[in-house]
């Protein structure tokens, strides 16, 4: 009986997990791009206040503890089999999984920088900030330069 | 006037070249050039020679379907001086997909968030995206534009026998009677008009726009 009975539980788990095997690819690569379009946008909104020459440092401050908390939350995002071939509109390329060192590598940088920027923006050292802003920016576009998809 | 023309084509390509090449710092500076010769174009439209005057050229969608259907195909037809009804509709539809072209990049912001016009801090981020979005797209509508624009200056030089390009550059149009434009408006006056353009530009980015 035991033995049945674990098979019932395998079934019911082999099951389920193809079951929401579809949807969790397409939810997962949904909430990524809802992620990177918020780091895209707290981003905007700091360089905007650095660009104005009399940054507003609570904005700034705000912005850079979002980016920080979602560059975070975005290493989670890029599981194995969520890349061009789940079927979903995604612009992430096979490259990510086949140079996986390489993008490992781009993703610590993107977290270390964000966190230098919400350091330098807690400290409200102007030059700091914009230098850490430039930083991140550089890793930003070599990243997606490599392993996002051209428009 | 024919210099804007030629000016026109050359910040175009000047656009193309950097926008595709991530110059943006280079793209910025020419479309804001671009701003200005539209600015001055659209001046010139209501002020400017005769035959650079919208009132000259720009028909109704009737006369431009006469047009084409009686003039265009006519060997014998006789030449416009200045543009013709259907050639009237594609300066203006050039012209305003110049403008919304300039207007858009003011507000574009790249995907990374750091490149960006000098009026994206008006907007939200997406609102920038798809301004970038629009702006690559319209482009290739401008290209399909130039593209007729130039098979028709081609259609004209084989078929109907006009040498229009050699107007565009001297202002003369044999077999109109025509030297120059009749009313022809002083090259100083469209120096001003050039100077105010470029000068209202400059001024609205320094002090409106972030860059």
């Amino acid at each position: 009986m035991k033995f049945l009975g674990n098979i019932a539980g395998a079934v019911i788990v082999l099951t389920a997990g193809a079951a929401t095997a579809a949807p969790t690819a397409s939810g997962l690569i949904g909430a990524r791009k809802a992620n990177f379009k918020e780091i895209g946008g707290a981003f905007k909104a700091i360089n905007d206040e650095i660009k104005s020459g009399a940054p507003d440092l609570n904005a700034v401050r705000s912005a850079s503890r979002e980016l920080s908390t979602r560059a975070t939350a975005s290493l989670k995002y890029f599981p194995k089999g969520s890349g061009p071939q789940a079927g979903v509109k995604t612009r992430a390329k096979a490259a990510i999984w086949a140079q996986g060192a390489d993008f490992a590598a781009l993703q610590k940088q993107f977290v270390g920088q964000a966190n230098a920027l919400n350091a330098a923006a807690a400290s409200g050292n102007v030059p700091g900030m914009t230098a850490a802003r430039n930083a991140l920016g550089a890793t930003c576009k070599s990243c997606h330069d490599k392993f996002r998809e051209a428009e | 006037m024919r210099l804007v023309h030629w000016a026109l084509v050359l910040d175009i390509a000047a656009l193309w070249w950097t926008g595709t090449e991530r110059l943006l710092d280079w793209h910025r500076l020419a479309g804001y050039a671009m701003a200005a010769l539209v600015l001055f174009r659209l001046a010139w439209g209501f002020v400017g020679s005769d035959t650079a005057r919208f009132a000259s050229f720009v028909q109704g969608p009737r006369r431009a379907y006469a047009y084409l259907r009686d003039e265009l195909f006519d060997r014998h037809a006789p030449p416009h001086f200045g543009h013709n009804p259907l050639g009237g509709w594609s300066v203006a539809a050039m012209l305003g997909l110049l403008a919304t072209q300039v207007a858009l990049g003011t507000l574009a912001v790249d995907v990374d968030g750091i490149e960006s016009g000098p009026f994206s801090y008006l907007v939200e981020f997406d609102t920038g995206r798809a301004a970038a979005e629009w702006h690559h797209l319209l482009f290739n509508v401008l290209l399909g534009l130039i593209a007729l624009h130039i098979v028709a200056v081609v259609f004209y030089a084989t078929y109907r026998r006009h040498n229009l390009v050699a107007t565009m550059v001297t202002g003369s149009r044999p077999g109109t009677g025509h030297e120059l434009s009749d009313r022809f408006v002083s090259v100083w006056v469209a120096l001003a008009i050039m100077l105010l353009s470029a000068g209202l530009v400059w001024a609205s980015v320094k002090y409106l726009g972030q860059v």
